[in-house]
């Protein structure tokens, strides 16, 4: 109870806090306006732009910063939100048009914006945060997806009219603009503290943001906690009815289901499978799966190198695999499968979507003879300790099953540190992972996934049809021509195998039952702004 | 006993002649932890410049220039001297995963785990002994069924898992403690920082309440670590008391007719104590060393899970710092060990 005064007083007013939670009034108008996030991991930097950022990090620049435009949500069943990546709002943009080819694209900002300083929210400001967004290599290469490369295209008509110019019309755009690599900084303040080996205040905005969005950080404990406070004067959208919320790490999934089942916690973020059911079954708290699309547990093969460079080899694997049980067993059966598909022409040009393999021994037999391998093989299996709540299980079903088919596999636990390393070296021959991507649409999903020198093309693939497939799906404007591009690339991707997706995963969330609205983004982070306590709409 | 100035010049002395020599012992010992960590980190898999260049489409050059920045590039021999250079000059290295030096998050963090390792050592202590003298004075009755059952029990549960069940009962089912998380309650200002033990500095500050926050907090993680680090002390004092009240000049006192009360307490325990001072001596390095798990269950701020955060991020100035803090920890505490040795068993002064 105490919190609650306290999230709603601040530190500062500690003394009064006895007196405040005393009284009930105090207590109830406290309790509808902070909020209290538990995860496991933390935030490690301030810079939207930065390098290296966690997770973690993105729902900070969510919430510090703002963008000029924002994705729309659509209402689920259960009462949360979701976000709609195809449909936008203005965030500091109050409208904006796009010329009739598609190439030049014009945001009116609101007139009213500052910075947490004070300082007005510019045009000059917005296109000196996109510049920094396309100089800075992390930014840039997400940003370089919807056709965003060059300072020049971004120009200023006037203090709150920004011109974007495109080589050519591109549908990735407005998603790109709606992340947070396009977060706009407080311009003048970080000039400040650039220096001139770092033009762009890198080092100082790691550690100091320097934004305009809903809510200031109050307190930043790097490994530990973060309070936000509510920035008043925002107007880039309603004001948000939580005045503070803090994010405090806490690494053991136990501890923050306890905390959460006594009420003294409001989320509780990244609890596994298996902590949901038991919270589900108490009915004490809210806890929902949001079902998530761009997300998706696979297991890779090493095309490149044998034995998995056979075609027959990867599919006898996708015949061999428990999938019921691996789908039951290690994600308790939460998320959409991925398997089991019916085959032939896909129905839909969605992607991923379920492949058309099941668990058939004798296929599997027979397609390791075809490729001369009657007598099965020995070969490796990785996964990375930071994944092994659902990795472990998951990888010890396969061993079992693949051992019916004669394939012999060791299970290589690769320390969490290591595992990005040997990805992009491309050291893994047969491995099971999880990934994303930030769009949905499947020929950029294909593009990040299924090809190029990277650590994403978790399969090392290189299939030239694909390839010119997804040139022509990049660019094309005419909705049926698209599908059917993309129908054929998904059957490349059917017949090839140079991943496996096993099933999509969900997004769990587990929250006070009097906490509504939440929306869920594709990070996975809380967004405060749009957060309700209780009957607090009645007030 | 009345000494004269003379005695007390002589009996001064040799503590401090220890002191110094085991001062210049301590150097090789830390030098040493110093180059193993340096050799460790730099043999362990895992790229910290590729690590931290892991987002999407990090090319070779951009890893290239992050390895630069960290100096990864120069040869080994000239980032080991650097290295050791900067320690001299109090300099620990960044920590590129908090953006802080390392010495002041390691300072920052040392009082949360001594604290709790502290607390959690005087509960082994009070629990480990008296279990073990009433075991060792009844051998075969229910306290010694008792001993055995609580340190196959401490010893067969894990940290975590005693934790954890710590956790459901006290906080989840009962709510007697506060929440499992982090040092203090979060609602209040903690106390002014005069020696980071959060239990002293609340006291210092008058604030009762809060010290009662902070034991709350102190008592669950104190406990899982005590639960688990019993078992050795309690079996030793039981064995070691056997043993002395079995021996010849006990049951000569026995025979003589001294009260047992007299015979336990002044005579067999004073003698059962040497073997009893080396395990807590191990006792209390291990669980400086050991509370990582304890620390990731509690949310606890301290240096041990700080160190496997590092080590989880390749980011190597927090693994070097965290080692060589506790190997002076543990020089520190075998100091402590081998002084009181002294104070109870006079034969060995004269072999310090």
């Amino acid at each position: 109870m105490q919190r609650r005064s306290f999230l709603h007083t601040g530190g500062s007013a500690g003394l009064l806090m006895t007196s405040l939670a005393a009284s009930p009034l105090a207590l109830a108008q406290s309790r509808t306006d902070s909020v209290r996030v538990l995860a496991e991991g933390t935030p490690n930097s301030r810079d939207p732009h930065g390098e290296g950022v966690s997770r973690e990090s993105l729902g900070t620049f969510t919430n510090v910063y703002d963008r000029l435009i924002q994705f729309e949500r659509t209402r689920l069943p259960s009462g949360v939100y979701r976000y709609d990546h195809t449909r936008f709002r203005g965030e500091l943009a109050e409208s904006w048009s796009s010329s009739a080819d598609g190439r030049v694209l014009t945001f009116k900002l609101r007139h009213d914006a500052q910075f947490h300083d004070g300082t007005p929210v510019t045009a000059e400001a917005v296109k000196w945060s996109l510049d920094r967004a396309v100089s800075l290599p992390a930014s840039k290469r997400q940003l370089a997806t919807g056709s965003l490369t060059q300072p020049s295209q971004f120009t200023v008509l006037d203090p709150h009219t920004l011109r974007i110019t495109l080589e050519r019309a591109d549908r990735y755009t407005l998603p790109n603009l709606a992340l947070t690599f396009a977060s706009v900084l407080n311009a003048d303040l970080v000039r400040k503290h650039a220096t001139a080996a770092d033009p762009w205040g890198t080092e100082w905005v790691k550690n100091n943001a320097a934004g305009g969005g809903a809510y200031q950080i109050e307190s930043w404990t790097p490994g530990q906690q973060i309070v936000y406070a509510r920035f008043d004067k925002w107007k880039s959208g309603a004001l948000p009815q939580i005045r503070r919320a803090v994010f405090q790490v806490v690494p053991a999934a136990a501890t923050r289901s306890a905390a959460l089942q006594r009420a003294d916690a409001d989320i509780a973020l990244q609890l596994p499978p298996r902590e949901i059911d038991t919270l589900v079954e108490q009915g004490k708290v809210f806890a929902t799966s949001i079902p998530v699309t761009n997300t998706f547990r696979f297991v890779a093969f090493n095309t490149r190198a044998k034995p998995f460079d056979d075609v027959r080899v990867r599919q006898a694997v996708a015949y061999a695999l428990p999938y019921t049980n691996l789908f039951r067993g290690a994600s308790l059966g939460h998320g959409a499968a991925l398997f089991g598909g019916p085959g032939g022409e896909p129905r839909q040009a969605h992607f991923p979507q379920p492949y058309p393999y099941d668990t058939q021994l004798q296929k599997a037999r027979q397609l390791l003879a075809e490729a001369g391998l009657a007598q099965g093989f020995k070969t490796s299996f990785s996964y990375s300790v930071g994944d092994a709540t659902i990795s472990e299980p998951a990888a010890l079903l396969i061993q079992e099953a693949l051992a019916k088919v004669g394939i012999e596999i060791s299970i290589d636990k690769v320390p969490a540190a290591q595992w990005g390393t040997l990805q992009t070296e491309k050291k893994l021959p047969f491995f099971i992972d999880t990934s994303s991507a930030w769009f949905n649409e499947p020929d950029y999903f294909f593009r990040i996934f299924f090809q190029g020198d990277w650590r994403w093309n978790f399969g090392s693939f290189d299939n030239a049809e694909l390839t010119r497939l997804l040139e022509q799906a990049r660019w094309e404007t005419s909705q049926p021509k698209y599908d059917a591009l993309i129908k054929r690339a998904i059957q490349i991707a059917w017949r090839e195998l140079p991943i496996l997706p096993l099933w999509l995963p969900s997004f769990e969330l587990a929250s006070a039952p009097d906490l509504k609205d939440f929306t869920y983004y594709i990070h996975g982070q809380v967004d405060f702004r749009t957060l309700v306590r209780g009957g607090a709409g009645k007030n | 006993m009345p000494l004269t100035p003379r005695a007390a010049w002589w009996t001064a002395w040799p503590v401090l002649t220890v002191l110094l020599r085991r001062a210049l012992q301590a150097v090789p010992v830390l030098l040493g932890a110093a180059l193993f960590t340096f050799v460790l980190t730099r043999v362990l898999p895992g790229d910290p410049a590729a690590f931290l260049a892991s987002g999407p489409g990090a090319g070779p050059e951009a890893i290239e220039a992050i390895r630069h920045q960290l100096g990864l590039d120069r040869p080994l021999y000239e980032q080991l001297g650097r290295y050791l250079l900067d320690l001299a000059r109090g300099d620990w290295g960044q920590s590129f995963t908090t953006g802080q030096p390392v010495l002041s998050d390691l300072m920052q963090r040392l009082p949360a785990s001594l604290e709790l390792t502290l607390l959690a050592f005087g509960l082994t202590l009070l629990l480990g002994l008296s279990l073990g003298t009433a075991a060792a004075l009844g051998p075969g009755t229910w306290r010694d069924h008792l001993c055995r059952a609580c340190c196959s029990v401490g010893s067969c549960l894990p940290a975590f898992v005693a934790g954890l069940c710590l956790i459901q009962l006290f906080y989840v089912q009962l709510g007697w403690v506060p929440e499992p998380i982090g040092r203090f309650d979060m609602v209040r200002v903690p106390p002014p920082p005069f020696t980071g033990f959060l239990l002293i500095d609340t006291l210092l500050s008058g604030d009762l309440d809060g010290w009662r926050v902070a034991a709350g907090h102190l008592l669950l993680p104190a406990l899982a670590m005590a639960l688990f680090s019993l078992a050795p002390l309690a079996r030793v004092t039981r064995a070691s008391l056997l043993t002395v009240l079995g021996s010849e000049p006990l049951r000569t006192a026995t025979a003589l007719g001294l009260p047992r009360r007299q015979i336990v307490l002044h005579y067999a325990l004073h003698n059962a104590l040497l073997p009893i001072i080396t395990t807590l001596g191990l006792v209390f390095s291990y669980m400086l060393g050991a509370n990582v798990v304890v620390e990731k269950l509690f949310a606890w701020p301290g240096i041990g899970s700080y160190a496997l955060d590092a080590l989880m991020a390749s980011d190597h100035a927090p693994v070097q710092g965290f080692v060589l803090l506790v190997a002076a920890l543990f020089v520190a505490v075998n100091l402590g060990i081998d002084l009181l040795y002294g104070v109870v068993d006079p034969r060995t002064r004269h072999l310090q």
